[in-house]
């Protein structure tokens, strides 16, 4: 962990406690935000444009017993994303979602690899690494501002 | 935040530090000898009412110290100049198959109550030579009608070496290891023997067991106990009393290694498997569909009753003794099992219609090994000597600082250009894993738990994998050239036994920076030639759909909710234990582990919907239904969140922190009482853990059962302690 991390963790800490959001329930509710995801990936065997929505939900986790850091679970979605092959015009897939566990913080980069497809050929699977670079309301969890990049590994 | 001194920490530092460390060690070996109850520790103030380490000078070796959050502060386990990847990934050792009539004395169907003398040691006089509870409740259900037709024997007992190693397969296959070489009880060649007292194994040798056994064929497997009669005999941890759970065996309960019918030194039990599918006595009952079968050895499939969509593949066994399980499979009570089915061969060839052709080899009918690899990933910690070290301080988890693949240090493992099939098990006491390849390449999840999913998965991050959790997947080797390592890497990063704290992305896992030492690479992938022959293996999609309970009413809704806080009802000095951890049964009071309580009794016949409730969101807990698979419904209380990858059947439950999950369950073919607990070890030691039964399934049952008491010189009964309202 950087020591920026750390202490964008303690800052959320603290602002989660001072903006009152300690309740009983230790889930908030799922926010969901949409980032159009655009892009074109060289394939092994053919160049694919993807279009589409990324779905991600981000929940903020309370530890009301122990008094723990909060943590916030984030599930990037992929399923509204589709590709299309520049060569044989086939149908690319993304497979998914990813689940993730952070620590609360205000900013995030959020880096997820997923694997796409054509068809159903499983084992064609290449992957494409999508950075999420976010910030937070840590009082709610809700992305208040995301910024994609991707890369083909 | 390190769970482990930091390598930099100050020599005055280190020195606190382990003599913090041997002054609990102390207290471990108090406890684990029964020479001291929680109840004293917490009463001398050693441990608080939450069961956390006080903050005392001498045990705690952060106390006064800046990062005096920080739970263990145990120093790292030393290396001895050993580097990972410099040993060969040992195969796992596969168990012998015999006739049941080579067993001596030869299987009964109740447990055989004939007397030996018991030692002076465990309190003299005479006692039965089988450990399981006499009597008709107790008997092997079906024996009769599912008559051992293999026996596997096997001894629990201190580390030794292993002179006859049976992988299974090829040395080519198996890194060049030569099976003929006697294998010293070792994580790694650099490292040190680890002595008898430290690491206690199925037959005393490394590396772990597989039992292989097919459909319709029961197994008997007839466990020993050659542990130490003295128990504290016991290197400063582990219980030398054992009860063995198959998880997660559709078998009688009196194979299931309830946590309350644990076995003494001298003694063996025998666990009757009889290896059916669920639903044997009311689903296709004639055996005439060629999916409920087993490879009938010559190519042919024999068709056995049931439903051939509860068809299981992975499953492992292990220590399930009550508050001592977490100590006792940390230190080796652990190995697995492998079922064969007509739709799962192991063989990748045979190509009628049934088989799905999974990767495996191709030289046996069924069972082939060659490629298909059980993966056993466990972190451990040992102490300045290099002996296995534990350390139940906090009752938060223990976490150990060495990643170890079937009991070897980070290990290498040659595979050739094709398909693999990996069984990967979480053997760890509180650790989560979650899985990457080093290159971000895709694996294909075919299984989860005992059950192949309805349709592969294709994934670059496998979802966290709870402790006891089964993950099978699929690489393809053929996407690398000759000469490539690419290693498996892990992204769950720990803190502390509660729960991951942070899933770090690929890159991150890989910078080193984690203070994690168990984050990162901690297995390398060698790719070392072509194929030896074509590989013919296949996925095919679908695989095995699930079994559908629309049309069975659901007879009854129970919640659970695992939190902390838990209260004692009763207060019985061998079916109780006290601990920071607890289960609330349909909105009653959170309690503390009583075997003799009946939280929960589902009719035989039944289908019923259980809700699993994380209590808290500073913790997660995998939670394991013993006996039925269950079908996830909901997760927080919707069905679209459930992930492709836990849509079949599944026995580990994971919340997530704060989180829910809904499942359903039928009960039937079997009866008696079972478990429900978290498989974070260490929570279910302290104690959060119920029984539930199913005793309405006829005679012998009684309603509700009497609690087993095991002593040396045979078990007794009593009536149950308490029956929960909530429970019938």
């Amino acid at each position: 962990m950087t020591s920026n991390r750390f202490c964008n963790r303690c800052a959320a800490v603290l602002l989660a406690v001072l903006a009152g959001v300690v309740s009983l329930a230790s889930r908030a509710d799922v926010l969901s935000t949409l980032v159009p995801f655009v892009t074109t990936l060289k394939g092994s065997t053919e160049t694919v444009s993807f279009t589409g929505m990324a779905r991600l939900d981000t929940q903020v986790i309370l530890d009301n017993v122990l008094g723990n850091a909060p943590v916030m679970e984030i599930v990037v979605d992929m399923s509204g994303v589709t590709g299309v092959g520049a060569a044989s015009g086939s149908s690319y897939s993304i497979s998914g979602p990813a689940i993730i566990h952070r620590p609360l913080s205000a900013t995030d980069l959020i880096r997820v690899t997923f694997p796409f497809y054509r068809g159903s050929d499983l084992f064609g699977a290449e992957t494409v690494e999508a950075t999420f670079n976010c910030k937070f309301d840590t009082a709610t969890g809700a992305v208040t501002a995301v910024k994609l990049t991707t890369l083909k590994m | 935040m390190p769970i482990f001194l930091d390598r930099k920490a100050s020599p005055n530092r280190v020195r606190e530090a382990e003599d913090a460390r041997r002054n609990r060690q102390e207290i471990i070996k108090a406890l684990s000898q029964g020479r001291v109850s929680r109840r004293d520790l917490i009463k001398w103030g050693v441990f608080t009412a939450g069961g956390m380490l006080a903050w005392k000078h001498g045990l705690n070796p952060f106390v006064s110290s800046a990062y005096a959050e920080i739970p263990t502060g145990m120093p790292a386990s030393p290396m001895f100049g050993v580097l990972p990847f410099t040993t060969p990934m040992p195969r796992f050792d596969v168990l012998a198959r015999k006739p049941p009539g080579s067993l001596t004395p030869a299987p009964t169907a109740q447990s055989n109550q004939a007397q030996r003398a018991v030692p002076a040691v465990l309190g003299g006089g005479t006692g039965p030579i089988e450990g399981r509870p006499p009597g008709p409740i107790w008997a092997h259900q079906g024996f009769d009608v599912f008559p051992p037709k293999v026996a596997v024997e096997a001894t629990q007992e201190g580390a030794k070496g292993n002179s006859v190693y049976n992988p299974a397969v090829p040395s080519s296959l198996n890194c060049g290891i030569d099976p003929a070489q006697s294998m010293p009880l070792k994580f790694h060649p650099g490292l040190p023997t680890q002595s008898p007292l430290a690491v206690w194994t199925f037959n005393g040798t490394v590396p772990p067991k597989l039992v292989q056994a097919r459909y319709g064929e029961p197994v008997l497997f007839r466990h020993h106990n050659l542990l130490p009669e003295d128990e504290s005999q016991n290197g400063g941890f582990g219980r030398h009393t054992i009860s063995t759970h198959e998880h997660n065996g559709h078998h009688g309960a009196e194979n299931d290694g309830f946590t309350g019918a644990f076995f003494y030194p001298g003694q063996f039990y025998d666990y009757h498997w009889p290896i059916v599918l669920g639903g044997f006595r009311t689903i296709n009952t004639d055996a005439t569909d060629p999916r409920a079968g087993s490879p009938d050895g010559s190519g042919g499939i024999v068709k056995v009753a049931g439903d051939w969509r509860e068809t299981m593949s992975t499953h492992w066994f292990h220590d399930h003794m009550f508050s001592f399980t977490s100590q006792n499979v940390y230190k080796g009570n652990a190995a697995m099992f492998n079922l064969y089915s007509a739709l799962d061969r192991g063989n990748e060839a045979i190509n009628d219609g049934v088989n799905l052709r999974l990767p495996s080899g191709t030289a046996n009918d069924w069972g082939n090994l060659d490629y298909d690899v059980n993966l056993m990933l466990a972190d451990k910690a040992w102490d300045a000597n290099g002996q296995l070290a534990f350390d139940i301080f906090d009752f938060d988890g223990f976490i150990g600082d060495r990643m170890t693949v079937n009991l070897t240090y980070k290990p290498y493992f040659e595979v050739e250009r094709r398909k693999y099939r990996f069984r990967i098990l979480n053997a760890s006491v509180s650790r989560f894993f979650k899985l990457a390849l080093s290159d971000g390449s895709p694996m294909v999840q075919i299984a989860n738990d005992g059950n192949l999913l309805p349709h592969p998965v294709v994934l670059t991050e496998l979802d966290e994998q709870g402790i006891a959790e089964r993950y099978d997947i699929v690489i393809d080797f053929s996407r690398y050239p000759l000469g490539t390592r690419v290693h498996m890497v892990n992204l769950a990063e720990h803190q502390d036994g509660k729960r991951v704290a942070d899933d770090l992305s690929l890159a991150e896992a890989l910078s080193g920076s984690s203070a994690d030492p168990c984050v990162g690479r901690f297995l390398e992938f060698r790719v070392v030639r072509n194929p030896l022959k074509p590989d013919q293996s296949q996925v095919p999609d679908p695989l095995i759909p699930n079994p559908d309970l629309s049309a069975i009413p659901v007879a009854r809704r129970r919640t659970f909710e695992f939190g902390r806080g838990a209260g004692q009802t009763t207060n019985d000095a061998v079916s109780t234990f006290f601990g920071p951890w607890g289960i609330r049964t349909d909105n009653g009071s959170t309690l503390a582990a009583d075997f003799g309580r009946v939280s929960a009794a589902p009719r035989a016949g039944t289908r019923e919907i259980w809700t699993l409730v994380n209590g808290g969101g500073g913790w997660d807990h995998p939670i394991h239904i013993h006996f039925e698979e269950g079908q996830v419904l909901a997760r927080d209380g919707l069905a679209s969140n459930v992930p492709p990858w836990e849509r079949g059947r599944k026995d580990v439950y994971r919340l997530r922190p704060g989180g829910s999950i809904t499942i359903t369950l039928q009960f039937r073919d079997w009866g008696g009482m079972f478990m429900e607990h978290c498989h974070n070890t260490v929570h279910e030691d302290n104690a959060m853990l119920l029984r539930w039964e199913i005793d309405d399934g006829g005679a012998p049952f009684l309603r509700p059962l009497p609690t087993p008491i095991p002593t040396p010189r045979g078990v007794t009964f009593r009536n149950a302690d308490d029956v929960l309202p909530t429970a019938l």
